[in-house]
């Protein structure tokens, strides 16, 4: 059997692999995947906490309600990215600056 | 009775007419005033007809007519007319001379822009003078008596648009205040030493208490007296006369032969039996001082109506001189001489005046037309002129056979006889008197050399036209008035006068006679000066100013100087009086302006101060309050704006970062 630990370490691994693509990424739905990961990581996590309870398996219930949800935010995500698009002919976040105050 | 009232009121109608409609009549009025007056005359003579003479016997046949005019308390004050000799003597007076002079002004003021302003006025003037005359409430006199200080003013005032004119009817009015001040204290004085004001209960009360020692009666005989000084011109009140003379010459006239000077000498006549012997004393050597006063003046003069101004001074100083030697009837048989003849005198002025004024105008000369220099030889021009001038001439130096030398003769044996009653230095005013009459005639002969003798000064005066009929008629018959047939049949004699013998009939018994009877010496000596003296004196006047125009300069010295500004008089008085009031004036001015002005303006600085402390506090304590906060929060605002970046991966950044913190501070406290 697998023990926990690895399954936090892996989901931690995969949180940082997003935060660090959300962070650095020019372009708007390469930051939507970075987001995706540390989701994911997030899911991993219900997941493998779900291996204490055998009996209602609610973490892998919440999982999927929470992969759901994940798919519907990424559908916002995108119609965001691409009025923005066709708004500033560019998805780069830094140069759409009309979010200033 | 009612033809007096009538006559009095007649006047005022014309005033309050003339006034209000003067404008619109055709004529501008002048007729409708002339009418009047001449209504006013031929009333007045039933009325002297049927009185004068008869109120000899004594106060029963006196007219009186009585009314109520009001009541304070208990005290009824009666408005009244009292018709005895003296009055209707006034009455007749006043009106045939107001005539005369209404019908010469129509004339003489035919081309005056303010033509239609003049005839109120007169009317005005004749209306005060009457009811002045015949009142018989000393109240009614009064304000009558003021009244004809309005009308002097307004008509002394009448060429207003020349500051000399303006400048002698206020001089006179205020002249005459002195005066007024002085009739207000008298009428006081009477009032609470007898209750009433009617002038023949009063003349019975408190002559019957004389000779007195309460001071009322010294305070009001005084007061008296100072209120016919002013308005009879006598010293030291004088000086008003000769700058009046800056009026109309027509105006002069009636105000020196009738209206306002005589008022003077009329109010003391009327109420003779107030005067105490010492204020009459006074009254008399006053009299005497200022007639030889005017006199001296009189002889340097070279305006033609000064040296009628001055003459007329020294002629009321003559019947002042009379009223104070108690001899009062001879005062105003003179009063009544004197206006025929002195009216004369300034119609004749007028005459010359008016057309020297025209030649003046008609050749464009630079000439002063009223200046004797210029004149000369006018006999040959305007002859009718001439003649009645040298009989108002005669008549004024007191020569036999003229009605001057009858009053005058008359006031001089009064003065001898009172002298003679007093012995000591008193005989030297009779004698003052004398020199006086010797004067007089100088003076009055070197005006009539000068204007009317010798020859041409100027020749543009060839042209000048003898007056108008208008003009002509009154002083023709003045001039026959000047003669003594109507006065006396006895030309040397003044014992049996009818005029002074119905007038002293009045009043005589009733205090302080003097015994008339001067010694034949004096008399007989009177009468050589009159037909030896005064021709001599007046060949002697005629001798030296006969003469052409080089000689006629203004003499230099000193003396003369003197005398021809009226012995500086007026430049004391400027001096002592005038110059302290204007200072006075000044000083108020200057209280006013540094003190009132200051004090005022220190509270506006005050105010002004305290305001914009407020100001300063409301705009940088209240305003910086709210100000500050105001800007406390904008700064906060701008620190947190900073973080507003509108970069979604910094936002997201932070948010780990605070986390981090959060979790952080979680585990810290734990611990």
């Amino acid at each position: 059997m697998v023990p926990l630990s690895h399954f936090l370490i892996v989901s931690a691994i995969l949180f940082c692999i997003g935060l660090y693509t959300v962070f650095s990424r020019k372009n708007a739905v390469l930051v939507l995947i970075g987001i995706e990961f540390m989701l994911n990581a997030a899911i991993l996590n219900l997941v493998a906490f779900g291996m204490y309870d055998r009996i209602d398996n609610e973490g892998q219930v919440f999982a999927i309600f929470a992969i759901v949800l994940a798919a519907a935010t990424v559908a916002v995500a995108l119609a965001i990215i691409i009025n923005v698009y066709s708004q500033y002919k560019t998805i780069d976040p830094d140069k759409v600056k009309d979010m200033k105050y | 009775m009612l033809l007096a009232l009538a006559a009095w009121l007649l006047p005022f109608l014309s005033f309050v007419l003339l006034l209000f409609f003067g404008k619109k009549l055709p004529g501008t009025g002048d007729w409708l005033s002339a009418i009047f007056t001449g209504l006013a005359f031929v009333a007045s003579i039933p009325v002297v007809l049927a009185v004068f003479g008869t109120a000899g016997a004594g106060d029963g046949a006196l007219l009186r007519f009585e009314f109520e005019w009001f009541r304070i308390g208990e005290t009824i004050i009666n408005g009244s007319l009292v018709l005895d000799d003296l009055s209707v003597l006034m009455l007749v007076l006043v009106t045939f001379i107001s005539l005369l002079v209404h019908v010469y002004s129509m004339a003489y003021m035919k081309d005056d822009p303010r033509y239609h302003r003049y005839w109120p006025y007169l009317s005005l003037f004749v209306f005060a003078m009457l009811g002045l005359v015949l009142s018989g409430n000393l109240l009614i006199t009064y304000m009558c008596w003021e009244l004809v200080g309005v009308a002097s003013y307004l008509m002394i005032g009448f060429w207003f648009e020349r500051p000399r004119a303006a400048l002698a009817s206020m001089k006179s009015f205020i002249v005459n205040r002195i005066g007024d001040i002085g009739f207000l204290v008298a009428l006081m004085s009477l009032f609470s030493l007898a209750g009433t004001f009617d002038i023949v209960e009063l003349n019975r009360q408190v002559g019957a208490a004389l000779p007195a020692n309460d001071i009322r009666i010294y305070l009001a005989a005084v007061g008296l007296a100072l209120a016919a000084f002013a308005k009879s011109a006598q010293f030291p009140l004088h000086t008003w006369l000769p700058d009046a003379m800056e009026g109309p010459t027509s105006v002069s006239s009636l105000i020196h032969a009738a209206t306002m000077v005589a008022a003077g000498v009329f109010l003391l006549a009327r109420l003779f039996p107030l005067f105490p012997g010492v204020i009459l004393d006074v009254i008399a050597i006053t009299g005497i001082f200022t007639a030889f006063l005017a006199a001296t003046v009189a002889i340097v003069q070279y305006d033609i109506k000064k040296v009628l101004a001055y003459s007329t001074i020294s002629q009321l100083g003559f019947m002042m001189l009379g009223i104070g030697t108690g001899y009062y009837e001879g005062a105003l048989f003179h009063l009544v001489t004197h206006a025929f003849f002195k009216c004369l005198l300034f119609l004749g002025a007028g005459a010359v005046i008016h057309h020297i004024h025209e030649v003046k105008h008609h050749h464009k000369l630079e000439i002063g037309e009223q200046d004797m220099r210029i004149m000369g030889g006018l006999r040959k021009e305007m002859p009718v002129t001439f003649w009645v001038y040298t009989f108002a001439a005669a008549a004024l130096a007191g020569l036999p056979f003229f009605s001057g030398f009858l009053s005058k003769e008359m006031i001089l044996l009064g003065a001898f006889g009172w002298a003679g009653d007093k012995g000591g230095l008193w005989i030297l005013v009779p004698f003052a008197a004398v020199l006086t009459s010797l004067l007089t005639a100088w003076y009055i002969g070197r005006q009539w050399t000068l204007v009317f003798m010798g020859q041409f000064r100027t020749p543009a005066f060839e042209h000048i036209r003898e007056a108008s009929l208008m003009m002509k008629v009154p002083m023709i018959i003045l001039g026959a008035l000047t003669v003594f047939i109507w006065f006396s049949l006895n030309p040397f004699s003044t014992s049996n006068i009818p005029l002074v013998s119905a007038l002293s009939g009045g009043a005589e018994g009733v205090h302080y006679t003097t015994s008339v009877g001067a010694p034949a010496l004096v008399s007989w000596g009177l009468l050589l000066l009159a037909v030896a003296g005064l021709p001599a004196v007046l060949y002697a006047a005629y001798r030296k100013f006969s003469v052409g125009p080089e000689t006629v300069s203004s003499g230099g010295t000193g003396f003369t100087r003197f005398l021809a500004n009226g012995w500086y008089l007026d430049t004391i008085y400027n001096t002592i009086f005038v110059r302290p009031v204007l200072l006075l004036g000044n000083i108020a001015q200057m209280l006013d302006e540094k003190l009132v002005d200051g004090f005022l303006h220190l509270l506006e600085r005050l105010t002004r101060g305290l305001s914009k402390f407020v100001a300063w506090f409301d705009k940088y304590i209240v305003d910086g309050l709210v100000n500050a906060l105001g800007t406390r929060v904008r700064s906060a605002g701008d620190f947190f704006r900073g973080f507003q970046t509108g970069r979604v991966q910094q936002y997201m950044a932070l948010s780990v970062f605070g986390l981090i913190i959060l979790y952080l501070i979680k585990i810290l406290l734990e611990k």
